[in-house]
């Protein structure tokens, strides 16, 4: 029960991470699936690495809003890049200063 | 005796999930390029036309339904099926994608469709028009399916056969050329160069010629040995465009 609590608070938490690590990530450049996830391994010292199926859904979550748009390239078989949209741009940098409020929100909570 | 088939269908199509071949499942882009895209859509789809077979038994057994509702009923489950398998294939086929590295890749150029879809819309207009200045010669009755033979074997009222399933029959090549530019990887050969809009192009003068004759039959103007050598003609021409598209 209590391990099924955490579960799901950790995907609550998460979900809202990744998709605006995404969006920063595309922001200096397109890329592949593939890459996107090694990039945010890196980021996050393999703290925080979704898996292929929740990328998936950010991914597919982030397009159906317009924020991310898909296109196809060629290695030895079809395979998807991601490129961020104007409005992916918009709404990233409306995200980015929202981020720094929780940041101090998230600093002031852990010294109470 | 359509819902046996089905059964037949859906458990053979379960029986070789896990081998792709060339004889029976559903087949997209993606089920060709991963084993898991295969065998995932075939699984879900091998069970689903179990399923709808038994239904089709059960109820048509049970139940007095007419024929048009039979079919009615089968177009729309087998429109969800293959809408539903589709997903599957593309969501396992991009997780599949999600966890291989890329090598060196180049960009893949989706072709525009503006020219086929005009090449392809002219037919229906051309139709459209003809119908409007003969309709007064059109029989109440039109043949709209002709056997072996050329003998007709199916009649409908003169709207009906001459002008909406004419039309739809015309709209089908178009519809599924918008489909492929915006799922380039729905059809076997995905639409990533010209061959399959080109396939799909040459596909709706053929069926714009048959329904322009199937008019001229019901006419007086052409014979019924006319529309089975245009039938002839559809299955080498179906066979050359496979041979274009598939590059042997």
């Amino acid at each position: 029960m209590r391990d099924e609590a955490v579960k799901k608070f950790r995907k609550e938490i998460r979900s809202g991470i990744y998709a605006y690590l995404v969006l920063k990530i595309l922001e200096s450049g397109s890329l592949h699936g593939y890459a996107i996830r090694k990039k945010i391994e890196e980021i996050t010292e393999g703290k925080f690495v979704p898996s292929e199926g929740t990328l998936y859904d950010i991914l597919k979550g982030l397009q159906k809003r317009g924020l991310v748009e898909s296109f196809w390239v060629v290695d030895v078989r079809p395979r998807k890049c991601y490129r961020i949209t104007e409005s992916g741009k918009i709404v990233l940098k409306e995200i980015e200063s929202e981020i720094e409020t929780l940041r101090e929100i998230i600093g002031r909570v852990g010294g109470l | 005796m359509i819902s046996v088939l089905l059964i037949v269908v859906g458990v053979l199509t379960y029986a070789l999930r896990n081998r792709p071949n060339p004889y029976i499942g559903v087949r997209f882009g993606y089920t060709y390029l991963s084993k898991e895209a295969w065998r995932k859509a075939n699984t879900f789809a091998g069970i689903c036309v179990t399923i709808l077979g038994l239904i089709l038994l059960i109820v048509s057994l049970t139940l007095n339904i007419s024929l048009s509702i039979f079919l009615a009923i089968l177009m729309i489950a087998l429109t969800i099926l293959v809408v539903l398998s589709y997903k599957i294939a593309k969501e396992t086929y991009e997780i599949e994608d999600l966890k291989t590295p890329t090598q060196v890749t180049k960009p893949l150029r989706i072709e525009g469709i503006k020219f086929y879809l005009i090449v392809q819309i002219v037919p229906i207009f051309l139709y459209l028009i003809l119908t409007l200045i003969l309709w007064d010669k059109i029989p109440s009755r039109v043949a709209i399916h002709f056997d072996v033979t050329g003998k007709p074997d199916y009649y409908s009222d003169k709207f009906i056969g001459a002008v909406v399933i004419s039309i739809i029959a015309m709209c089908i090549t178009p519809l599924l050329t918008f489909l492929n530019y915006i799922e380039p990887m729905i059809t076997r050969f995905p639409a990533f160069g010209s061959k399959s809009f080109v396939f799909l192009t040459v596909l709706q003068f053929y069926i714009a010629l048959a329904t322009f004759l199937a008019l001229l039959y019901n006419l007086n103007i052409v014979s019924g040995k006319v529309i089975v050598a245009s039938g002839y003609a559809f299955i080498a021409i179906l066979l050359g465009l496979i041979w274009f598209v598939s590059g042997r």
